[in-house]
């Protein structure tokens, strides 16, 4: 095939046609071709070796050591702030207040709402074929389930007697009570347990032939074992990828309403209430927006130190960054539309109420957390309509922090703001958190680093299959050149 | 596995090592996707080839038929709506005669109530004991998870999965099946397998040709 | 792919509507002809004629609707810079160029306010036929204690007095009650507010779509790659102010006729509509294009794409209308639902229930395969169900509250609707549209023939 273009058009960028791309040059747009979403030429091998090398080095490096050691801290004083709430009781919250909901279900949502990254990433993403989603989907989705925990928790320690738990769960009680289906708090552990479940087949599924390959590489008898046994016996058969994909495909599908459900069921838990400012029927795609956008907050921030440290600059390049960042611009745009709705239809309403609640948040006791929302939720973000500015790693770095901050007072002004102020003014109060609150929250950082951490550490994070499904093929270029036969990086310029 | 570890144990004291069929090695997809097609033609079928990713095409070069897998998933889905509906729609909202039954004395209900825990209907928030609309969250949720079992276990009935010990994991080579190389394995059960045209056939494809031993 | 394309070297089949819509204006104009005379014959019928104005505003919110999905998806295929879509992409703007027909058709609403939208009477303090001026909020008190101010109590169908049974039987009657409208109800729903608001939208999305045909059709001529990155850097503004006109169209055009109900929700049930029955719409338009011979360049691959988008829209709809209901249901506060109270008793509960079926389950059930989305004609009757549950949907939203509404102008009881009216608008409007829109596509090629693009989507394959 010619590839003569019309005189006036200007030459294809680096990477277009065969050509290596450097690191952190394929963030250009050019409609006759796409970026490459690998860069420095690498390989299949090359692939293999640079992922499973961060599993496979005798020791980490010595900020992995750090990090750990912080938020394993963390994580014992999570324990120990859990410990104390269960031998003392919820009192020790500042939920004693008619803000009987307050940071414990903050953070539930906020936790909840970050895990859907993930799952957005290897579900939707890839019904849109979307393919750069094969560099990150791997961690993300490894945030995902972590988040999810995290999320889990918090419920489940909020309800005060907790050797009640079981009553979250379909178990008749001992009077053969069973739990109220009907209630969105039912639904939620429904939602939250099924997302977490599915997440983790999906992405266990996902680790099935990578883990072969760290398996096929062990060199230790134990790594052999213990990646073995998890990899199931996986040998490529095609007959096997057949299914799988198909696996894959169906997983995909279910998990992308699923994914739509979970934070829809969450704000079902407002919604269906009476109250101001949670009684609102555009809470469920707001809320599904809001959490996409913490979610690719989360991981711009943890995949920006994941690249550096452990050398994946040619897996997940900048371009996987600018992406997220652009989605971060959508669904932050996404989430503003949602709050000016409200707020449209707050004053349309000509209700009292609703017009109170909202012009309450704005202008009343929680202003400085609404007005923090709104900085960090729509102002910051528009940085990003810039190109240069998402691609610059200490801009979507500062933005990705400010969404995360934004989108935990989002809930916080949501929660904290219509409880705190509701109807009759007998029922009003002003809610502090207490010093066990902010450990708490804390904590589950903690324990949510930690987990991240250990992932990085024993297993692939990057999808190296699908990573190498997604190298250029040459089923129309009967002679390839260049990928089909792999080169060693040292041959390679850029 | 490494070769060592695949001793087959069902195979009593045999003599010399067991021959348990070809490999072929091939650098490139497109070079497997070609001799593929060949091994397809020569009617094997305890075939396959091993790819460190699924490569577009190969389905139709080695002539596979659509899984299954969809249907089982429908299917579980299906169960799961209607599960979903009934375990809502008894416990919350009738009372079978289950109850009469504990409410028996003796060992009928000793032995059986925990088995048969009775629905407990009762109203709350205003709403009917069996209300739709607030049923079909959690009947949602259902059939999700249960097609998601369904398609993640399916895929791994269907193929077979786990399987520890495989023909293939003898051949050292096999290891980088995971990594950069794509392979063809034709086993010796299969019925048209004669081990000399066999391998013949295996040297006119191209690739490193190796034998299966155990 | 990795590959650029040289859109000059690609050989493209028969690609030009002129034939077509030669033969396609009678059949468009017939159908105009045959849909206007129905409507005139209906109209004789004084009771019919009350409803002229909600039927109309039925079709007429048909096709805005499609028109407005088609520019959302123009928009947004150049917003995610997709490949695969480049061969249907002129159809779609064909579709969305239909702005200006339905600017034209929108003309006669105007005249229609007093009788589609109570507050329009608002504004001239017309307290003639009842209280009617302020919205309706349904109080219900026990049928048979008349307390009314001035309706003639114990009539099972009295104006303004729903009634409905009560759960052992007996008939509960629910009188609408009147608070007054509040002082930015008064502000927002005026008419020269509303005609301003509308003639904003209908600017912008006239100025969206012309700009984006127009670059696009410039494209086929110069080729290269300077107007794809043009088009590009619009295409974020044109999505930011097409979700805001959207959204508000949908207030102001249909949640607005009961100015009592609110819901944050309805922008996004409208735009559900609109994506759904502009997808169905094109799988239409590429289906009977390709019976003709034209557009050869559009192969199953793209049916399964589009009957994707539409098979998820399907979906969204769903799920939008379900949390709407179901948040509204569960809150049950007397605000809010007045507006479902109206759907969910007399004949509109089935239409409700029946809504669910059609526009949810069947079709979930009938395309969640990759069978009738890989088959042209399977996949064009999935279309046109989809499209006929859209105009039930549509049906559903609008003519419940006219009935309330005329009952209480005194101008007789609540009846059920008359299908023979809405087939009539249909029509008529139909015909307009399908001739507006292959007008809109003459004097141009059916496919983006040098967009950068074309041979990613030539080449589409799904997995």
């Amino acid at each position: 095939m010619s590839t003569s273009m019309s005189t006036t058009a200007p030459p294809l960028p680096p990477g277009a046609d065969g050509t290596i791309c450097g690191v952190d040059q394929n963030t250009w747009d050019d409609p006759r071709a796409r970026a490459p979403l690998i860069t420095g030429g690498l390989g299949y091998p090359e692939i293999t070796d640079t992922v499973c090398g961060v599993a496979e080095a005798p020791r980490p490096p010595r900020a992995w050591y750090i990090a750990f050691g912080v938020s394993a801290t963390l994580t014992a004083i999570l324990g120990c702030m859990i410990a104390y709430l269960f031998f003392t009781g919820v009192g020790v919250w500042g939920n004693t207040n008619p803000v009987f909901w307050a940071w414990d279900i903050v953070n539930f949502v906020w936790w909840v709402g970050i895990g859907h990254a993930g799952t957005l990433i290897s579900a939707i993403l890839f019904l849109f074929r979307q393919k750069w989603r094969t560099g990150i989907n791997r961690a993300a989705e490894a945030m995902t389930i972590f988040a999810v925990i995290c999320a889990g928790m918090f419920p489940g320690i909020h309800i005060g007697r907790v050797w009640m738990a079981y009553y979250l769960f379909p178990i008749p009680n001992q009077m053969d009570v069973w739990p109220q289906f009907r209630s969105p708090l039912m639904w939620d552990v429904f939602a939250v347990n099924t997302y977490l479940t599915v997440s983790a087949l999906f992405w266990y599924m996902g680790l099935l032939p990578d883990l072969a390959t760290m398996r096929d590489r062990a060199t230790s008898r134990v790594k052999q074992i213990a990646y073995g046994i998890f990899a199931l016996g996986w040998r490529g058969s095609n007959r096997g990828w057949h299914r799988y994909e198909r696996a894959y495909l169906i997983l995909a599908a279910l998990s992308t309403p699923l994914v739509l459900s979970v934070h829809s069921v969450v704000s079902f838990d407002f919604a269906t209430s009476q109250l101001p400012g949670w009684h609102t029927t555009i809470f469920p795609p707001y809320f599904v927006a809001g959490a996409i956008f913490s979610g690719f907050a989360m991981v711009v921030t943890l995949l920006v130190p994941v690249r550096a440290l452990f050398g994946l600059k040619h897996l997940i390049t900048m371009r996987h960054l600018e992406n997220m960042n652009k989605i971060i611009l959508v669904t932050g745009c996404m989430v503003g539309f949602a709050y000016g709705t409200e707020f449209f239809i707050a004053w349309y309403s000509g209700n009292p109420f609703e017009g109170f609640a909202f012009l309450a948040r704005a202008r009343a006791h929680y202003a400085w957390s609404y007005w923090t929302m709104i900085f960090c939720n729509v102002v910051a973000p528009q940085l990003f309509w810039f190109k240069s500015l998402r691609t610059s790693i200490p801009v979507m770095i500062v933005v990705a922090i400010f969404v995360n901050i934004g989108m935990w007072f989002e809930r916080f002004v949501i929660i904290v703001t219509s409880l705190s102020a509701d109807f009759l003014p007998a029922a009003w109060d002003y809610y502090s958190p207490t010093w066990v609150d902010m450990l708490t929250f804390l904590g589950s950082m903690g324990l949510f680093m930690t987990l991240f951490l250990l992932f990085c550490r024993y297993l692939p994070v990057v999808a190296i299959a699908e990573v190498k499904a997604v190298l250029p093929h040459h089923h129309h270029h009967p002679h390839p050149e260049g990928h089909g036969t792999p080169k060693p990086v040292s041959e390679v310029t850029t | 596995m490494s070769a060592s570890t695949t001793a087959p144990e069902t195979a009593p004291v045999a003599v010399g090592p067991q021959h348990l069929g070809v490999l072929i090695e091939f650098a490139d997809p497109d070079a497997l996707t070609r001799a593929a097609e060949k091994v397809r033609d020569a009617g094997f079928t305890k075939w396959d080839c091993h790819t460190p990713f699924p490569v577009h095409g190969l389905d139709k070069a080695m002539g596979i038929k659509p899984t299954i897998l969809p249907w089982i998933v429908f299917g579980a889905g299906a169960t799961g709506t209607l599960g979903g509906l009934i375990l809502q729609l008894y416990t919350n909202g009738i009372e079978l005669p289950f109850s009469m039954l504990q409410s028996t004395t003796g060992l009928v209900s000793e032995v059986l109530s925990p088995f048969l825990p009775s629905g407990y209907p009762y109203v709350v928030s205003g709403k009917p004991v069996f209300s739709v609309p607030a049923n079909i969250p959690i009947a949602f949720e259902t059939t999700v998870l249960l097609s998601a079992f369904a398609a993640f276990f399916g895929m791994l009935a269907l193929n077979g999965l786990p399987r520890f010990f495989h023909p293939v994991f003898a051949s050292e080579r096999f290891r980088r099946a995971t990594n950069d190389r794509f392979f063809i394995s034709i086993e010796a059960v299969d019925p048209k397998y004669d081990r000399k045209r066999t391998r013949e056939l295996a040297d006119s494809l191209g690739g490193t040709v190796d034998e299966l031993e155990a | 792919m990795g590959a650029p394309a040289t859109t000059q070297e690609i050989t493209l089949g028969e690609r030009r509507i002129e034939a077509y819509a030669a033969r396609l204006g009678p059949k468009a104009f017939t159908a105009l002809f045959a849909g206007a005379l129905l409507v005139a014959l209906c109209a004789l019928k004084p009771a019919w004629r009350e409803r002229l104005e909600a039927s109309y505003l039925v079709a007429f919110c048909f096709f805005l609707s499609i028109t407005l999905g088609a520019l959302f998806f123009v928009v947004i295929q150049h917003l995610v810079k997709a490949g695969w879509s480049v061969v249907v992409r002129r159809v779609a703007e064909g579709l969305s160029l239909n702005v200006g027909l339905c600017l034209v058709l929108f003309l006669p609403l105007l005249g229609m306010t007093g009788a589609l939208y109570p507050w329009a009477h608002w504004a001239h303090g017309d307290h003639a036929p009842a209280a009617h001026d302020t919205p309706p909020t349904p109080h219900v008190g026990p049928g048979g204690t008349p307390h009314d101010r001035q309706h003639s109590p114990g009539v099972e169908a009295a104006p303004g007095v729903l009634t409905q049974s009560s759960p052992d039987g007996r008939a509960i009657q629910a009188e609408l009650v009147h608070p007054h409208p509040s002082p930015s109800k008064h502000t927002y729903l005026s008419f020269p507010f509303f005609a301003v608001r509308l003639g904003l939208y209908f600017v912008i999305w006239w100025l969206i779509a012309n700009y984006f045909w127009a670059k696009s059709v410039a494209q086929d001529a110069v080729g290269g790659i300077e107007l794809t990155n043009r088009m590009q850097w619009w295409s974020p503004a044109a999505m930011i102010a097409f979700a805001i006109t959207c959204a508000l169209s949908g207030f102001d055009l249909l949640m607005t006729m009961d100015p009592g109900w609110y819901s944050t929700m309805f922008g996004v049930y409208w735009f559900a509509g609109c994506a759904v029955s502009a997808m169905a719409s094109l799988v239409l338009c590429l289906f009977a294009l390709q019976r003709q011979g034209l557009i050869k360049e559009v192969t199953p691959e793209h049916y399964h794409d589009v009957g994707k988008l539409m098979f998820a829209f399907v979906v969204f709809w769903a799920y939008i209308a379900f949390s709407q209901f179901m948040l509204i249901w569960y809150g049950n506060i007397p605000e809010e639902v007045g507006w479902y109270q109206r759907r969910v008793t007399g004949g509109w509960l089935g239409v409700s229930v029946w809504l669910l079926l059609g526009h949810f389950v069947i079709p979930f059930l009938c395309m969640i395969s990759r069978y009738p989305k890989r088959r042209p004609g399977l996949l064009a009757l999935g279309a046109m169900w989809v499209l006929f549950v859209h105009y039930v949907d549509l049906m559903w939203l609008v003519l419940p509250q006219p009935e309330d509404f005329l009952a209480e102008l005194g101008r007789g009881p609540r009846r059920s609707p008359v299908p023979l009216l809405d087939l009539g608008f249909f029509l008529a409007l139909g015909g307009l549209f399908v001739w507006n829109t292959a007008r809109n596509l003459k004097g141009a090629s059916l496919i983006p023939e040098r967009d950068p693009r074309l041979r990613d989507s030539l080449h589409h394959e799904n997995f």
